[in-house]
């Protein structure tokens, strides 16, 4: 991919394709910027995986613990709930999401696109917390209550501290849930103002079908910040992932 | 104030699932209930206006006089069924490197496609089978003499398909097996050895067996999203050519947005969801059984 962005303009449409170039080309790295909103598109996506972030953890969080503690009526109905919604296929629930979206005006909206992710996103985020909620030792939830905390001031004061990896490790998977999802996107977001980086880079394909130095180079600059970021994060986003299918 | 209690711990858990409960029916349970409502009635939104009852009528079309069905069916079969064995087979042999390699750099190396965006390793696959300047195609060329166009043939296009997504999501299988693998107690390993087994009987009279459940779950998870291959197919060849590799989930699509068929895509979701469901519960039933 960086050897083909790298080619200089003349190289990348050889026959036979050439191994090591003679020379390297820098200059599409700039020039790609001004024929397309490359850094709009970018900063949507951010924009949009941020949103999904704050929306989904919290009432996961809350859903998660709920499951984990309590025995209620229903609970193990709805925990296998959960797992039925990997099954709908998302493109089934895309039309519905296009006509009602369309009547409440949210479609071609930004925080519209973050609220769908949510469908997808709070299940799994649940699944994962509740099976990470097992490596917290009981007693202190215990001692915490007899001392006359309410269950909230628990889950606020004790569990929350504690389960800081398991909060990341959800967060890390709705944001890359939200920053590869490409059906919604596409589908959803019309502006090419709005568009997120998965959405504006399929419009390359067409137009700019022979210059793959230039598309190349845009796959460059939306994959890197996703491999930094995973390598960053890798530790919690695999035992989060593992867990998650796991404990089901 | 007794009772006062009990009422609080009865409502507690509920007050704490409302958040989430609520925000899954409004996203989720709705758009399908809603997805099933349309699919009984005819919108079309190429005729404004058009919009009655149907029943049955989409189903019955979709199960018995769409030309396209039997391909879209076979499509899906194929795409589920080879990404499920390729998966199995690639994460299987991945993990079982990466347990005996703890080198982070061969590790990451194994894992890092599935940091790469699903639109770039699509755009990526595009660039390799180029008919003109691709990779692939300049090397065929060197052993044939044939400059071959990998997305004008249906059982190459659908190979094209299985390479990409499969090499976008093997290291899913790889991560669950490889945690899997590393939880086998060593002393099972030493026994054996100690018996006499060579490293192929060690692999399946002691590893299978001890991965076993691992293995059926992610067979069901690969089977799930393999049977929701969307992303690469729309990217690389949009279901063609001639329909080969249109599964069921790029198919509904199609129908909604290409020719706005509002009312038998969702007919074709519909349908394609329940029979996930079927074959999900079975299999679970099963699991359950044997356990």
């Amino acid at each position: 991919m960086l050897y083909t962005a790298l080619l200089p303009e003349d190289y990348v449409w050889s026959w036979p394709p050439v191994i090591i170039p003679p020379r390297l080309n820098f200059s599409t790295f700039i020039t790609v910027f001004e024929e397309r909103p490359i850094l709009l598109w970018l900063s949507n996506t951010i924009l949009v995986s941020v949103l999904t972030v704050i929306l989904s953890v919290p009432p996961a969080l809350l859903a998660g613990y709920a499951f984990y503690r309590f025995d209620f009526r229903g609970k193990s109905s709805l925990f296998r709930l959960l797992f039925l919604t990997m099954v709908v296929p998302p493109t089934v629930i895309i039309v519905p999401y296009y006509l009602v979206l369309d009547s409440w005006g949210l479609t071609d909206s930004l925080i519209g696109l973050a609220i769908t992710y949510l469908a997808f996103t709070i299940p799994t985020e649940i699944i994962i917390f509740y099976g990470y909620l097992f490596s917290i030792p009981r007693e202190l939830e215990e001692a915490a209550l007899l001392d006359g905390c309410s269950p909230l001031g628990v889950f606020v004061r004790i569990i929350l501290p504690l389960s800081v990896p398991g909060i990341i490790a959800i967060s890390i998977y709705s944001f890359s849930i939200a920053w590869n999802e490409f059906a919604f996107a596409m589908t959803l977001l019309r502006s090419p103002s709005n568009w997120t980086a998965v959405a504006g880079i399929r419009t390359f394909i067409g137009q700019w079908m022979l210059a793959w130095d230039k598309v190349m180079i845009t796959c460059v600059y939306f994959t890197i910040p996703a491999i930094i970021f995973y390598f960053l994060t890798q530790k919690y986003f695999v035992s989060g992932m593992t867990a998650g299918a796991l404990k089901f | 104030m007794q009772r006062n209690k009990k009422i609080k711990s009865l409502i507690i858990p509920y007050l704490f699932l409302l958040p989430a409960i609520t925000i899954l029916t409004v996203l989720w349970l709705y758009p399908i209930l809603y997805a099933v409502w349309l699919s009984f009635f005819n919108l079309y939104l190429m005729k404004p206006g058009q919009f009655s009852f149907v029943g049955l009528k989409n189903y019955e079309r979709f199960l018995f006089r769409d030309p396209l069905t039997p391909i879209v069916f076979n499509a899906t079969l194929v795409i589920t069924l080879g990404s499920l064995v390729l998966s199995i087979l690639i994460g299987l042999a991945t993990a079982m490197v990466m347990k005996s390699k703890t080198n982070r750099f061969i590790r990451s190396v194994i894992i890092t496609p599935y940091a790469i965006p699903t639109v770039v390793v699509s755009l990526i696959t595009l660039w390799i089978i180029d008919p003109t300047y691709g990779i692939l195609t300049y090397v065929v060329h060197l052993f044939t003499g044939v400059k071959v166009n990998m997305l004008s043939n249906p059982t190459l296009a659908l190979i094209t398909i299985l390479c990409s997504f499969v090499w976008k999501y093997y290291p899913f299988s790889t991560l669950v097996l490889l945690a899997a693998l590393e939880s086998v107690p060593k002393q099972f390993y030493e026994a054996a050895e100690i018996d006499g087994a060579s490293s192929i009987q060690r692999f399946i009279h002691v590893t299978i067996p001890s991965i076993k459940p691992t293995l059926l779950l992610l067979i069901l998870l690969l089977t799930i999203s393999g049977f929701q291959c969307f992303d690469v197919i729309y990217m690389v060849t949009s279901g063609g050519p001639s329909n080969a590799t249109n599964n069921l989930v790029i198919y509904t699509y199609q129908n909604a947005f290409t020719f706005y068929r509002m009312s038998y895509a969702s007919a074709i979701g519909i349908f394609s969801t329940f029979i996930m469901l079927i074959i999900s519960i079975l299999y679970l039933r099963l699991l359950g059984k044997r356990e």
